[in-house]
C-alpha cells in the first residue's frame, strides 16, 4: 500500500506538549517545596522533634493544597496539554498524600505539645483548642477534608450521585479559608517573617485565582459571549441523540476537534446537570454539534430537548486533539459512543488516517454514514469490529496485539488516538504496549468525570 | 432543592460559629515580690548603683507580661518579672527570654518557638523599660 504523504507538515517542536506541562508543574511544585523549606529553616525548628516533624508535615500540606487547587482549576493552557482526566487522576492521587500529611501535622502537633507540657494526648487537643487563636479552626477545616476524602474513596464515589459528590467536595473550599487562616495566625514560620507571610498571600493567590478564574470567570465570559442555543435534535440510533447548537462568534471560540465541553441545557428540571459530552463535528465556526448515549440521567433526557433552549457550556476541555500529533500519520480507535471525539478527529487530523471502530453490535454504529463519506473524501481506511467483548478474530482477541499489528502494519510510525469505555481503552493501550508504540505517541482520554 | 438550601444554611451558620470562636486566655497572675532568678555577683561594676524600672504591661491571649529592668550603670544586669502567665508554653520560655536579653543588652531578642506572642510581648515590655531609662 502506497500512501502519499503530504508534504506542508507544521513544524512540530522537539517536546511533546504534554511533557512541557507534567514538566512545568513539577518544577512548580518542587520550586515552593524549596521555599517552603528554606523557610521553615530561617524560622528555626522547634525544641522539641515531635513539633518540628508536625509543622513541617503541616507547611507541605498546606502547600499540597495550593497545588491541589492549580490542578483541577480548568486552566486551559495545562488542560489542553494533559487532559483534564489525566489532572483529575493526579488530583485524586495528590489528594490521599495530602490527607497523611494533614494526618501527621494533628498527630505530630499534639503529642508534641503534650511531650512538652507532660500532660495526656487528648487534654493538650482541648487546651490547645480552647486556648490557642485558630486550632479550632483548623480542626473543623480538617473534619472537611476528611470527609471530602471519605466520600472520594472509590466504594463511597461509586454510590453517590455525581452532583452530591460535588456537592460536599465544595466544602473543601469552606476548609481551605479555615486552613489559611490558621496557618497565617499560628504558623511560626509565617509569624516569624513578613516574607513568608507575603509569600504565602501570594501563593493562596494565585491557586485561588487560578480556580476563579478557569471556573467561573471563563465560564461566565464564554457564555455571555457566545450564547448557545439548541437549533436541532436529531435521533442517531435507538439510543444515541446528536444535538445541534448555534451562537454568536462561535469562529472565535478556541475549541478543537476531540474537546468536550460540560454542558448545562437551561430547562427547569435540569439546569443543575452538568454532563461531559464530546464534540462530534470539528468545530465550523458556525455551530456546534454533540452526540450522545443514554447512560445516566442527563444522556436519556437530551431527546426532549426544545428547539431554541438556552445552554450554558463550560469548556472546551481536554487534550484530546490535534496538537499532541506526533508523527505523520495516525490511527484511531474507537468504542462504542467514543466515536464522537473520533469522528471530529477524523476530520482535522493531517496525514493518513486509520479508524479502528469497536461496536458491541451493528445497531450500536452510530455515524457511521458520515464517517464513511468522510473516509472517503480524505483517503481514510475504516474498519468496524463487531461482536460481542469475548469474540476472537484469526490472531485473537479483536483488539489484541496480533490484530492491531495485522490490521495497521505501521502502527510503530502512528500516533494513536483512543477513545471508549474504560474497559476498552485498557486492553487498546495494553496492545499497544506489546507492540512497542511509544508512550508519547498514545492518546487517550478516559471518558467521565471526577470520580 | 429545600434539602440543599437547609444544609447550605446550616452550613454558613457552623462556619461563622467556628469563625467568631474566641479561645479564652490563661490567666496570669502579678508577681508579688520580683524575682531574681540567681544573685548577682557584685564583682562588675563596684560603686555603681542599682536602678529597677519597670517595662509596660503586655497582654496577649496566653498571659500577661510584665518586665522590670535592674541597671548597674549602664548594664542591664537582671531582668524581674512583675508579672507573668502562669501556665502554658509561654511559661517555659520565661527562663530563655531572660538570658537573650541579658545577652542582647537591647530588646532585640529572638523569638521562643513554641511562645511566639509571650516572647513578643516580653520584647515590647522590655523596649518600654529601654524607652523609660
Amino acid at each position: 500500500m502506497t500512501v502519499l504523504l503530504p508534504t506542508d507538515e507544521p513544524a512540530r517542536p522537539a517536546l511533546g506538549p504534554r511533557v512541557v506541562a507534567r514538566t512545568g508543574l513539577y518544577a512548580f511544585l518542587g520550586a515552593n517545596v524549596v521555599v517552603v523549606t528554606a523557610l521553615f529553616l530561617a524560622a528555626g525548628p522547634s525544641d522539641d522533634p515531635l513539633l518540628t516533624i508536625g509543622r513541617l508535615a503541616g507547611l507541605y500540606g498546606a502547600l499540597l493544597m495550593a497545588f491541589q487547587l492549580l490542578l483541577v482549576a480548568r486552566v486551559p493552557w495545562l488542560d489542553r496539554r494533559l487532559g483534564m482526566d489525566r489532572l483529575t487522576t493526579w488530583h485524586r492521587w495528590t489528594g490521599f498524600g495530602l490527607l497523611w500529611l494533614l494526618v501527621g501535622h494533628l498527630v505530630f502537633i499534639v503529642f508534641g505539645y503534650a511531650n512538652v507540657e507532660g500532660s495526656g494526648a487528648a487534654a493538650e487537643l482541648v487546651s490547645l483548642v480552647t486556648t490557642m487563636e485558630g486550632v479550632l479552626r483548623a480542626l473543623v477545616a480538617f473534619a472537611l477534608i476528611l470527609i471530602v476524602c471519605t466520600v472520594s474513596a472509590r466504594f463511597a464515589r461509586k454510590r453517590l450521585a455525581y452532583e452530591t459528590w460535588h456537592f460536599i467536595h465544595l466544602y473543601t473550599y469552606a476548609a481551605v479559608v479555615l486552613a489559611f487562616s490558621h496557618q497565617i495566625a499560628l504558623g511560626q514560620t509565617f509569624t516569624s517573617s513578613p516574607f513568608a507571610r507575603a509569600y504565602w498571600w501570594l501563593l493562596w493567590g494565585v491557586a485561588l485565582g487560578a480556580v476563579l478564574l478557569g471556573r467561573v470567570v471563563l465560564p461566565l465570559w464564554r457564555n455571555l459571549r457566545h450564547q448557545l442555543r439548541v437549533a436541532a435534535v436529531v435521533p442517531e440510533s435507538p439510543n444515541v441523540v446528536s444535538v445541534y447548537m448555534t451562537g454568536k462568534r462561535l469562529d472565535e471560540l478556541p475549541a478543537r476537534a476531540g474537546q468536550f465541553f460540560l454542558w448545562r441545557f437551561m430547562t427547569k428540571d435540569r439546569w443543575w446537570q452538568a454532563n461531559p459530552f464530546s464534540l462530534s463535528a470539528a468545530p465550523d465556526g458556525k455551530s456546534l454539534r454533540l452526540t450522545a448515549k443514554a447512560l445516566g440521567d442527563g444522556s436519556s433526557g437530551l431527546r426532549s430537548l426544545k428547539v431554541g433552549t438556552r445552554v450554558f457550556a463550560e469548556g472546551p476541555y481536554g487534550a484530546f486533539t490535534t496538537i499532541h500529533q506526533r508523527q505523520v500519520n495516525a490511527l484511531l480507535v474507537a468504542g462504542g459512543v467514543g466515536i464522537t471525539p473520533i469522528r471530529a478527529l477524523l476530520e482535522d487530523i493531517s496525514g493518513h488516517v486509520v479508524v479502528l471502530y469497536r461496536i458491541g453490535s451493528d445497531r450500536d454504529a452510530v455515524l457511521l454514514p458520515e464517517l464513511d463519506q468522510l473516509a472517503r473524501a480524505r483517503g481514510a481506511v475504516i474498519h468496524v469490529l463487531s461482536g460481542p467483548s469475548n469474540a476472537a478474530g484469526p490472531r485473537g482477541p479483536l483488539l489484541g496485539a496480533g490484530s492491531v499489528h495485522a490490521m495497521v502494519p505501521d502502527v510503530l510510525e502512528r500516533d494513536v488516538f483512543v477513545c471508549g469505555p474504560p474497559g476498552m481503552t485498557s486492553a487498546v493501550l495494553r496492545s499497544l504496549r506489546e507492540i512497542g508504540v511509544p508512550g508519547s505517541q498514545v492518546h487517550a482520554e478516559r471518558f467521565s468525570l471526577a470520580g | 432543592m429545600k434539602k440543599t438550601i437547609l444544609v447550605l444554611l446550616l452550613s454558613a451558620a457552623g462556619f461563622i460559629a467556628v469563625w467568631r470562636f474566641e479561645p479564652a486566655p490563661l490567666a496570669s497572675v502579678a508577681v508579688a515580690q520580683p524575682r531574681t532568678s540567681s544573685p548577682t555577683t557584685s564583682g562588675a561594676a563596684v560603686g555603681a548603683t542599682e536602678v529597677t524600672v519597670p517595662g509596660s504591661v503586655e497582654s496577649n491571649r496566653y498571659g500577661t507580661v510584665q518586665v522590670q529592668l535592674v541597671f548597674t550603670g549602664d548594664k542591664i544586669t537582671d531582668v524581674q518579672l512583675l508579672q507573668e502567665p502562669t501556665s502554658g508554653r509561654g511559661v517555659a520560655a520565661l527562663p530563655t527570654l531572660r538570658e537573650e536579653a541579658l545577652q542582647a543588652q537591647s530588646a532585640n531578642i529572638d523569638t521562643v518557638s513554641g511562645a511566639t506572642q509571650t516572647s513578643e510581648s516580653y520584647a515590647k515590655s522590655l523596649q518600654a523599660a529601654l524607652d523609660a531609662r
